[in-house]
Parts: C-alpha cells; sequence; structure tokens
C-alpha cells in the first residue's frame, strides 16, 4: 500500500539508529513503533482520509533529524509573539532550549519530560494512524505537562516550536501529552515558525485529557515557511462537565494537514473547534475533525473558515458520530470558505453518523466569493475596489480571528493576516 | 446639480424604471413617494450605481457629468450620497476606519489633504453628537447587530461627515421611533444648505413635517406620475394613491 520510493522508508531506518534513546525498554518501543510505521508507510490517497491529500511530495523527500542547535536573542525575538504575557517554553528543530525557556513556573502548573510513549498494546495500535507511529519512533524532548486540580492559571503555557535549514531538510517531531485536573483553567498556545524558508517536516501529536469540570483554550497558530510540511494530530479525551477550546489558525506551510480528534466521554462535556486556513501560491491545507458523542448532553460546536487565492487547495472533512445512548447532544458544524481566483479548490465535507434519536445536529457549508451587498455598500462610499476587497476578506477571516480570547495574538494575527493578504497594504491602517 | 431624462432600466429581464424623468436643482429638497415595489428604491439605488441593474435607456446627468459612465466610487467621491433603505451589516470592518478612510477618499479626490486620527476623532465626536449616539457605536463593526433605528441614523451619521452635495435617502424614516424620527430630521436639516441638494424617498408625510420639501413626486410602475409642491403629500395622507394613478390614467389615454 505504500506509495513512496523503499529508499526514503530504508533512510528512516538509518535515521532511527543515530537517534534513539540508549535506554533498552525506550529503544524497544520506540523501534516497534517505527516498524510499525514501515509495515505500512506512508497514507495514500486510496485511503478514504487521505483522498484528497496527496503525500508525493513530503514521501520523496529524505529528512534528517536535527543537529544540536542554539539561537540567538535576536532570532528568538524575530519568532516570538510579543505582546503576549506568558510562561515560555522554546523548541528549536524539536529540542527544548532551556537557556530561553521559563524555569519557574506557577504553583499547579508542572512540566516535566517524557520517556515512555504509546505502549505496545495489540488493541490500541491498530487503530493510531501512520504519522502517530513516525512521531513515537522519533520524538525528542516530548513534555507533560499537567496542571492540578481547581487549579486557575491566569497567564497561558506558549509553546514556541522554531524551525531551522540544516544541510538537509530536518523532520521534527513534537510531542506533547496535557493533563488537566479536575475544575482547572488554562490556557495553551502553540507557535510554529520558520527562521528562514525551511522545507522541513513536523509532526506534531498532542494528547490532551480534561478532567471533570476542566476548561483548556488551545490556540494553534502554524505561521511556518512556505515549503515544509505541517503535519499535526490532536486527541482530546473530555469528562464529564470539561470544556474544551481549539482556535488553529493556519497560514504557513506548502502542505498542511491537521486532525482533531475529540471524545466526548462524559455528560455535559463541551467542545469548541474554531479554525482558519489561509492558502496562496500552491500551498495545500487540509483539516479533518471527529468528534465522538459517547455521553448523552455532550455539545461540539464547530466554525470552520477557509480562504484560498491563486492556486491554493484546502480541505475540510467534519465528522461527527454521534453513539447509541448519547442522547439530547447538539452538534453544530459551518465550514465557510472564500475562493478569491478562479484556479483555488476547496474539498469541503460534513460526515455524520448518528446512532441515538433524540439530538439537534447541524451542518452548513458555503463556498463563494465576496458578499456583493456589502462590496456595494463600501464602493458607495467612495472606498476604492482594492480597499474594498481587501476589508471584505479580512472581515472574513477575523471572524475566526476574533474569537481568540488574548488581545496579544489577537492582534499578531490580524497583522499577519492582512500582509498575507491580496491588496493588503491597503489595509494596514484598518488593524 | 442632477437630471435624469426618459430613464428606463431593467433587472433580470423585467423592466422596473419605464421613462423617468427629474430634475433637481441646486438647494432644493425632494420628496418621492409611491406605491411598494414602484421603483423608488430601484432609481436610488441604480443613481449610487449598482450594477445589478441594466440601463435601457435613456440619461443621466450629475453635475453636468454623465453620471451613468462613472463608478459607484467615484459617484460617491464626486458628491452623490446614498442612504440605504437596508444597511448592510459588515462584521469585521470598524465603523470609524471605513468612515475615516471614506471621508480621506473624498478629500483626496478633492485635492485637500487627509485627515489624521486626531483630527478626524474631533469630526467624528462633533457629528456624533449631532445624532446623539453613544460613542461605542465608534468601535463596533459596521451597522453590526445595530438596531434597525440605529442602522439608519448611522446612515445619516456618514452623511454629516461627508458632506455630500446631493444626498438620497432611501426610507430613512422607516422604522425610526418619534424621537429618533426627530433627531434624524434634525441632522438632515442641519445640512441643508443653498449648495446642498437632497432627495427623499419615503411612505409617510410624517417625515415631511420635519424636513419640509420643496417638491413631492408621485412614482408609480416606474415613472413619475405627478409632481407638486408639499401639499401633495398632505393630499396623499388624506386620499392615498388611488385618484393619482386613476387621473395620471386618464390623462394618458387622453
Ligand atoms: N435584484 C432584483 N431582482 C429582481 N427583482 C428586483 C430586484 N430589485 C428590484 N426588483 C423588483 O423591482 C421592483 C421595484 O423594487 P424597488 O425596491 O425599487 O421598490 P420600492 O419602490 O423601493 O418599494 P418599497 O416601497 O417596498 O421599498 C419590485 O417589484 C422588486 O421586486
Ligand atoms: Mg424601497
Amino acid at each position: 500500500m505504500s506509495a513512496h520510493p523503499a529508499e526514503a522508508l530504508q533512510g528512516l531506518r538509518d535515521t532511527f539508529v543515530g537517534s534513539a534513546p540508549s535506554d533498552p525498554v525506550l529503544r524497544g518501543q520506540r523501534e516497534h513503533a517505527l516498524e510499525r510505521f514501515l509495515e505500512r508507510g506512508f497514507p495514500g490517497t486510496r485511503e478514504e482520509k487521505w483522498r484528497y491529500t496527496n503525500l508525493r511530495a513530503l514521501t520523496r523527500r529524505q529528512f534528517i533529524t536535527a543537529p544540536d542547535g542554539s539561537l540567538s536573542g535576536e532570532q528568538l525575538a524575530s519568532c516570538r509573539l510579543d505582546d503576549l504575557d506568558c510562561h515560555t517554553l522554546v523548541f528549536l528543530n524539536g529540542r527544548l532550549l532551556t537557556e530561553h525557556s521559563d524555569s519557574s513556573l506557577p504553583a499547579g502548573l508542572r512540566i516535566s519530560s517524557l520517556e515512555a510513549l504509546d505502549s505496545e498494546d495489540e488493541n490500541e495500535e491498530d487503530a493510531r494512524p501512520a504519522f502517530r507511529e513516525l512521531n513515537t519512533a522519533f520524538a525528542r524532548d516530548a513534555q507533560l505537562i499537567e496542571v492540578d486540580a481547581d487549579t486557575a492559571l491566569a497567564k497561558p503555557l506558549y509553546l514556541l516550536f522554531i524551525s531551522a535549514r540544516e544541510e538537509l531538510p530536518v523532520m521534527v517531531h513534537p510531542r506533547i501529552e496535557l493533563v488537566a485536573g479536575s475544575n482547572s483553567r488554562f490556557s495553551l498556545v502553540e507557535h510554529h515558525v520558520s527562521l528562514d524558508l525551511d522545507e522541513n517536516l513536523v509532526n506534531t501529536v498532542t494528547d490532551i485529557n480534561l478532567a471533570a469540570g476542566a476548561r483548556l483554550t488551545h490556540t494553534r497558530i502554524q505561521d511556518a515557511s512556505n515549503k515544509s510540511f505541517q503535519i499535526c494530530r490532536v486527541y482530546v479525551e473530555q469528562a464529564r462537565d470539561s470544556h474544551y477550546i481549539n482556535h488553529h489558525i493556519c497560514l504557513g506551510s506548502a502542505l498542511a494537514r491537521m486532525d482533531i480528534d475529540v471524545s466526548l466521554r462524559e455528560k455535559g462535556a463541551e467542545t469548541e473547534l474554531n479554525g482558519l486556513m489561509l492558502g496562496k501560491g500552491r500551498q495545500h491545507m487540509d483539516t479533518h475533525t471527529q468528534v465522538d458523542h459517547l455521553a448523552p448532553h455532550t455539545l461540539s460546536r464547530e466554525v470552520y473558515r477557509c480562504i484560498l487565492d491563486e492556486k491554493s487547495r484546502g480541505v475540510f472533512n467534519g465528522k461527527v458520530v454521534v453513539h447509541k445512548d448519547a442522547q439530547k447532544i447538539e452538534a453544530h458544524q459551518a465550514s465557510n470558505n472564500l475562493l478569491l481566483s478562479e484556479h483555488a479548490e476547496i474539498d469541503t465535507k460534513p460526515e455524520l453518523e448518528i446512532y441515538a434519536d433524540d439530538v439537534k445536529c447541524s451542518h452548513g457549508a458555503t463556498v463563494g466569493q465576496l458578499d456583493r451587498n456589502a462590496m456595494f455598500y463600501l464602493l458607495s462610499r467612495g472606498i476604492d475596489r482594492e480597499t474594498a476587497r481587501g476589508l471584505l476578506v479580512f472581515a472574513f477571516a477575523d471572524e475566526v480571528v476574533a474569537k481568540v480570547a488574548e488581545s496579544g495574538i489577537r492582534r499578531a494575527m490580524e497583522k499577519r493576516i492582512v500582509g498575507r493578504l491580496p491588496d493588503g497594504d491597503m489595509l494596514r491602517e484598518f488593524v | 446639480m442632477l437630471k435624469i431624462d426618459n430613464l428606463q432600466a431593467r433587472v433580470e429581464d423585467r423592466d422596473i424604471l419605464k421613462g423617468l424623468s427629474l430634475e433637481i436643482g441646486k438647494g432644493e429638497v425632494h420628496a418621492i413617494m409611491g406605491p411598494n415595489g414602484s421603483g423608488k428604491s430601484t432609481l436610488v439605488q441604480l443613481l449610487a450605481g449598482r450594477d445589478d441593474y441594466q440601463v435601457t435607456g435613456g440619461t443621466v446627468s450629475f453635475m453636468d457629468k454623465d453620471l451613468l459612465e462613472l463608478d459607484p466610487e467615484e459617484r460617491a467621491r464626486e458628491g452623490l450620497f446614498l442612504a440605504f433603505q437596508y444597511p448592510v451589516e459588515i462584521p469585521g470592518v470598524n465603523n470609524t476606519y471605513l468612515l475615516k478612510a471614506s471621508l480621506n477618499a473624498m478629500r483626496k479626490h478633492r485635492g485637500e489633504t487627509e485627515l489624521d486620527a486626531v483630527e478626524f476623532l474631533a469630526l467624528i465626536r462633533d457629528k456624533m453628537k449631532l445624532m446623539q449616539m453613544d460613542s461605542s457605536f465608534l468601535n463596533r463593526g459596521v451597522n453590526e447587530g445595530f438596531s434597525g433605528g440605529e442602522k439608519k441614523r448611522n446612515e445619516i451619521l456618514q452623511m454629516a461627515v461627508l458632506e455630500p452635495k446631493l444626498a438620497l435617502l432611501d426610507e430613512t424614516d422607516s422604522g425610526l421611533d418619534i424621537d429618533a424620527l426627530k433627531i434624524v430630521a434634525a441632522g438632515v436639516n442641519s445640512l441643508r444648505d443653498s449648495e446642498r441638494s437632497i432627495v427623499m424617498v419615503t411612505h409617510y408625510q410624517r417625515l415631511l413635517d420635519y424636513i419640509e420639501p420643496d417638491f413631492v413626486h408621485v412614482l408609480s410602475d416606474g415613472k413619475i406620475i405627478r409632481s407638486g409642491d408639499k401639499s401633495l403629500a398632505l393630499e396623499l395622507e388624506r386620499r392615498g394613491y388611488d385618484w393619482v394613478l386613476k387621473e395620471a390614467l386618464e390623462e394618458a389615454k387622453a
């Protein structure tokens, strides 16, 4: 089934030898994951979940693991969000840079390195996607983040992942496990950026577990090099009355694939997924979400927007499974898309599987151009056509960005988005 | 100021304006009344440059220029302003910034210097006082979540800031409570001068009590079928449209 040259995979095996941990148990686990990955290889377009996303460009590449590196203060400053009051961890090509990271953390927040990753449990193994196995095989400096019960943390934890160019493209496998104790309040901000025009592969796995009543806001900004490959998978497990909010802003990469799998396991669990994909050139951006309503009285709400210019391509697939006995749930999904060029393309699809009868589900997808009434209104006020267009595109994007609670992130994103839009120059004074 | 001669227009293969003529002089205030669906909004939107309408005949000149040749943004910069019957909500585009960009586009067109943020704020605060609008409106999206009456007030606020030569007010009085109507009327009256012309589309005599028109026209089935002074509006209020329609029909036969 593997749709890629054997040498690339052999290359992975060689790379592994030089990079695996020395502890024999850990090494064994990693090796096992690698073998499982090699058996299956990268997913191909014959798999339903990868139908619209062809990984050929990625599978043809040879990637090395990153050598140790360092970062100057200026380089760091050029990457980080500057208007954010937060606790910070900085990673360079996947390696934690302790000199740039906060060592003292507030009471109730604990961060430690995570050694044992996925176990060799056969029942679980079969469900593990290929990129997860690859991550397990190669992950370095994996982090376990724990928030104690009944702790409300005022400042977000900011994880800054910086990619940099090496002789050959680098593969980086960030790995985060977050455990939020009951009734805790916490905000996690993940920011992926590039120092230069790297062609790296960044394959992130984030496991999140929310205990009863926990509330987590998870903001992910992917603003990496337009030549990089960004694969990301977020797993969320939610207990009773917990609340998860995900904001995903996807700007960078040649190819980006985001998977969010949420399991609403107990009554009262709620999840909110918001996303913005902004593509141009030949960028390819794909988001797959899956929400499993496993208990009654659970709620999910998804809002995804995609703005595609030039020859970029977008994919959105939103799957909702309402399991047997998950009565009185609500699941709402909206996918709104704006095509700015006749060569841009979007595939958007809701997928509903409902095995309960008393449920409230809605979904709507729109693909369109700019609203004519709004356009005429702006023109009738003397605004020129280019600025009017830029304003309306910006406004469309901003409806997602405006949901982000931290004003520092919002402002930074608004500036970035304006910089990325056609006719964006005209808009500088608007944001 | 504005001269419309035998204007004909259609939308989606349906004739809406069927030979409409109207002349608006400098400093004059005109009211256009007429039954629902007769073409009033079509007329003013077409004048502002909406391209859904296809002009099939006639001419329009605005300050001696061929209006129909100009793009909507050029018409606005030449001093034509339309207060919409249904102002559009544009979430995400800030009300203040739109107004500032709009005013500066006009100033630039006239060869005047653009206002900076401080100058602009001073100006707009004045005008908001006139319209009795709360400053919280400044930070909201264009018409976003405004009540019907607030939207209409916002239209007149824009007019007060932009100081157009010709203002077309499409049912600006509809949906206003009695206090808001007085505020809007005061706003419009404060802009009345010998250089500025105003066209008000309305269904109600009530508005004309506050803003006295020089001329009143009845638009029916795509044509002006009768013109008069403000007493015509009072008569319409009393007797409805039937008699004008009948008389027009008889005149047409004769
Ligand atoms: N875009 C359009 N497509 C189809 N028909 C249209 C369009 N715009 C206007 N019309 C039709 O043209 C006719 C005139 O409409 P218009 O809005 O000008 O009426 P009006 O006189 O302003 O009415 P009202 O008093 O109800 O505001 C109506 O029958 C309307 O349905
Ligand atoms: Mg109308």
